[in-house]
């Protein structure tokens, strides 16, 4: 795959040697002649000195017949413009990375459809998606999260009491938004359709966005019921932001410690719900003045890495139940994932992983990519990228004959992921996530790839 | 909410309380009581019943052996929480030797008796004094006294074990701020305090005594005096004696205790510079000699029976009398004119100055309002001119300007309301006497006028109203946040 990446910073340094350790031919373009030189010899990659908005430079680069093209400068306006550039000499596939939210804003006019832009991408968002993930759903399915956390998996046991026992899955109402993968009773694995009942102690494994999931737990299991939960940020920065936003549920308590008054200012005008807190999180008095101890969720997502992994063991030892932390220099990496068990840390994220992850992913060129198997062999859980030449393609998923047995639980358009129903089109270049027996494997993927 | 330690702070204060009604009974045999009297058995059920609230609440405390009940978590609200709680019951059990000690007491009245003590307020509830035992009396002037200088500074801070957490403590009781201080811990601070506050009372009992006082009217006087409360063993209170001597002493003790004690402090030890510094004492001073002019010219020309000299005398005694929040009376200033009394009622409104044992709004926030207001009309035709506030050499910041102002339109919210609640309560009375008993509670005065005038007492009020008025005492004591916040159901939660 051809791969033209715009700025040698922290994201696009990692992103140029994860993808060319792939076997992608990749060149970076970099402003900077000393950065240029330096990353020349760590790489085996095309490393340019130039300017990535200049369209003829762009050209002469062969961006017209790229695959992938990747705007990752820490400029917003710079990752935009080379990004319409790309795309308009074309590029097949575009990414910018986004700071401000205002580009994601597309209620009066899609800035995406308007610069030909594939996707925005955001490595605190990312990040906090990950960081999100756990407090979320503590008891969620550690398969996969589908377009940035918008919809997740989930493991429930139906306990005796539930109302749904015993009743068919078309009387259910569960919603469309949700959907049931598979079942798991006693030791056999179904796949269900409408016509399933279920019965006590079955096992299911369900689809939708967390919200909804979460909210689920309480009618499969009457004794679980719904408490708050109280989550304290350590500093006010971008990934808190996505943060707050990904944790708008009701039942999260959330505050925040930021150092700045301005930022707290911004920060309460921003969510008038949450409290926040101007102090230095560091401080033992605030953080027992605060009792931090009786919190849930401690997340030190700071752009200090030294403050973040101190703030953390102090909280962790005053008795907050779950702590996290971001780590953002890449020589704490390997030393905090040794020491984090020790030190009593749940979850570390490091937003330039993360995203190089989340690119690799997104870019991952197999059509298709086999996720998880189902217990005793039952099935899988596979992901495929519709092709252009699909018999499927612009078909309903309705009108596919797929064999029974076989469920397609997301959809993931551009950037917009879903649970499909049965009245929605297969588009190209769209990401499906399909659950099947193996035996239905090659007849599913002959029907829809072809 | 760490409870424990407020267990632990509530018990110490109890214990105190138990030790202070000994010295009460103990007063009292000394003066004759017997032992079987009933106001002495009601001392002694008293005594027992503080003592054993104070061992269950250390017993409870020492239950807890978990990291609460160390001594370091001590933060503001667990502060303000203990001063309140502290404030409450010591109202709740000084009530009890009224209450078990006199025949025919109802317990709300004990109640408003204990707590009028208690804040420096002096108004009280007796038609007829001839019912109370010199241990009564003396507990009356006792409990005025703790309560001048707070009932928290008294035990608490003294402690040592508290640390830092003294000085939120001492802080939040009195008006002192803490950069007043000289020394660094705040314990020593309050020692001295304490020493300054029981050398003043000797002299003032003293001075009492050679002006032909009684040892016994004296001793409680004197306590009194200082603790700017103004009980007195006489229903004639200051008009018993007659006497331009004793007077004028009192004047002058009821002055130096409404003036900043840490000031004083400065002042008697020669500390440079002490003489520039003291912008609200001056103002003070200024302020009583400009009114007892001002009353006396008022008396001197409207009354025909006042010579010149009777005038002065009498507007002397009164002007100090309100605007130190004591209360004593020597005349019935219900007769004076309008104008007099409305400079009265003003007087009481404005108090003395802060970190003294006086209530009121204190001098230091209506100069603070005044200078801010000033501030105000000049930013409205120069809004670009940089006005520096100060008061004396000191600079006022913003955020201290903003208390003063949030305090001083929340007390006079709380006054009107007041007012509003006790017409339901009271509907019989006129509105002068409505107004005036708030306020004389609210600011910890004593008397007001008309229905509760210098001549009269609270007794005929119904219960409601003395509950009601009790509870306004104490706000008006604590500057209303330390009491208001412990009915903030989220203080007493775990923060989220």
């Amino acid at each position: 795959m051809k791969i033209v990446i715009v700025g040698a910073g922290e994201v696009g340094q990692n992103l140029t040697a994860t993808l060319s350790d792939e076997g992608h031919d990749v060149t970076l373009i970099e402003q900077s002649e000393k950065l240029c030189g330096h990353i020349d010899e760590q790489h085996n990659a095309r490393v340019i000195k130039g300017n990535g908005s200049s369209a003829s430079q762009l050209a002469a680069l062969g961006v017209d017949n790229c695959d992938a093209f990747l705007a990752m400068t820490s400029d917003d306006k710079t990752n935009v413009i080379s990004c319409s550039l790309a795309k308009g000499l074309g590029a097949k596939n575009s990414i910018a990375r986004i700071h401000d939210a205002t580009y994601s804003d597309a209620s009066n006019l899609s800035y995406q459809i308007h610069f030909g832009i594939d996707l925005f991408v955001n490595p605190e968002a990312i990040c906090a998606v990950e960081l999100a993930k756990a407090i979320r759903n503590p008891s969620r399915v550690a398969i996969e999260d589908f377009a940035k956390g918008q919809i997740e998996v989930q493991k429930v046991e139906l306990i005796k009491g539930s109302k749904y026992i015993n009743k068919k899955l078309k009387d259910l109402n569960f919603g469309a938004e949700l959907r049931i993968g598979f079942i798991k009773r006693e030791n056999s694995i179904i796949i269900p359709n409408g016509e399933t009942a279920l019965n006590e102690n079955d096992r299911l494994t369900i689809f939708g966005p967390p919200e909804t999931l979460f909210t689920l737990r309480e009618k499969f299991d009457p004794s679980q019921k719904i408490g708050m939960t109280s989550v304290v940020l350590f500093g006010g920065g971008e990934t808190t932001i996505s943060l707050i936003r990904m944790l708008s549920n009701p039942r999260f308590k959330i505050r925040v410690i930021e150092k700045s008054p301005s930022q707290c200012e911004t920060l309460a005008n921003l969510f008038p719900h949450i409290v926040v807190i101007n102090g230095d999180a560091t401080s033992l008095r605030l953080l027992e003045e605060e009792q931090i101890g009786a919190a849930d969720y401690f997340v030190a997502c700071t752009k200090d890495d030294e403050d973040n992994i101190l703030t953390c063991i102090q909280a962790s030892k005053l008795g907050a139940k779950h702590v996290q932390l971001v780590i953002n220099k890449r020589d704490y990496d390997k030393l905090i994932h040794t020491l984090k068990d020790d030190l009593n840390i749940e979850v570390v994220v490091s937003p330039r992983i993360a995203m190089t992850e989340y690119m690799r992913k997104h870019l991952s060129a197999k059509p298709i990519t086999e996720l998880a198997d189902l217990p005793n062999k039952a099935g899988q859980i596979y992901q495929l990228i519709v092709p252009l030449d699909s018999p499927s393609l612009n078909k309903k998923i309705k009108e596919v004959a797929l064999p029974t047995g076989t469920l397609i639980v997301a959809q993931l358009h551009k950037f917009n992921a879903k649970v499909p129903s049965a009245d929605d089109t297969i588009l190209a270049d769209d990401r499906l996530i399909v659950i099947s027996g193996i035996k239905e494997k090659k007849l599913v993927l002959k029907k829809l790839l072809g | 909410m760490n409870i424990i330690i407020i267990q632990k702070l509530l018990s110490v204060v109890y214990l105190a309380i138990a030790f202070a009604l000994m010295l009460c009974m103990a007063g009292g045999l000394f003066m004759g009581e017997s032992l079987a009297s009933t106001s002495i058995q009601g001392f002694i059920s008293s005594i027992i019943i503080t003592f054993f609230l104070a061992v269950i609440l250390k017993l409870n405390a020492n239950k807890f052996t978990n990291k609460y009940a160390e001594g370091g978590l001590f933060f503001r609200r667990e502060a303000l929480c203990t001063i309140g709680l502290t404030w409450l019951s010591t109202s709740f059990i000084g009530a009890f030797p009224f209450y078990l000690g006199l025949d025919s007491c109802s317990f709300v009245n004990a109640l408003f008796e204990s707590t009028s003590g208690i804040t420096g307020t002096g108004a009280t509830i007796f038609d007829d004094f001839e019912i109370l035992s010199p241990s009564l009396f003396l507990w009356r002037s006792l409990s005025q006294w703790i309560g001048g200088l707070g009932v928290v500074v008294f035990f608490v801070a003294i402690l040592t074990s508290l640390g830092a957490g003294a000085k939120v403590l001492f802080s939040n009781e009195s008006s002192v701020a803490s950069s007043d201080f000289e020394q660094g811990r705040i314990q020593s601070v309050v020692f001295k305090l304490l020493i300054f506050y029981c050398t003043l009372t000797s002299l003032c009992i003293g001075s009492y005594k050679i002006g032909g006082m009684s040892w016994f009217d004296a001793f409680n006087h004197g306590m009194t005096t200082i603790a700017t409360g103004g009980f007195s063993t006489h229903q004639e209170s200051f008009a018993y004696f007659n006497s331009p001597l004793i007077e004028s002493i009192s004047i002058i003790f009821m002055l130096l205790s409404a003036t900043t004690f840490i000031y004083l402090i400065k002042f008697f030890q020669g500390t440079k510079g002490i003489i520039k510094s003291g912008t609200e004492i001056y103002i003070f001073y200024l302020l009583a000699a400009i009114s007892i002019s001002i009353i006396s010219f008022i008396i001197f020309t409207s009354q025909i029976n006042y010579s010149f000299l009777d005038a002065f005398r009498n507007s002397a005694f009164q002007a100090t009398s309100i605007i130190t929040t004591t209360g004593y009376t020597s005349v019935n200033y219900d007769l004076w004119g309008t104008p007099a009394k409305v400079i009265l009622m003003f007087l009481m409104l404005i108090g003395g100055c802060s970190g003294s044992t006086s209530g009121g709004i204190k001098i230091i926030r209506v100069v603070t309002a005044f200078k801010a207001i000033f501030r105000a009309i000049e930013q409205t035709y120069r809004p670009n001119k940089t006005i520096i506030t100060r008061i004396g050499s000191k600079i006022v910041n913003d955020a201290f300007i903003n208390n003063v102002i949030i305090y001083i339109v929340l007390i006079f919210t709380i006054q009107g309301f007041s007012v509003i609640v006790l017409s339901f309560l009271e509907p019989s009375l006129s509105l002068i006497s409505l107004f005036s008993s708030v306020q004389s509670c609210l600011y910890n005065i004593g008397p007001g006028f008309d229905a509760v005038g210098p001549m009269q007492n609270f007794n005929a009020f119904q219960g409601n109203s003395k509950f009601f008025l009790s509870f306004l005492m104490i706000l008006g004591r604590l500057e209303i946040f330390a009491l208001i916040v412990l009915f903030i159901p989220k203080i007493w939660r775990t923060y989220s």
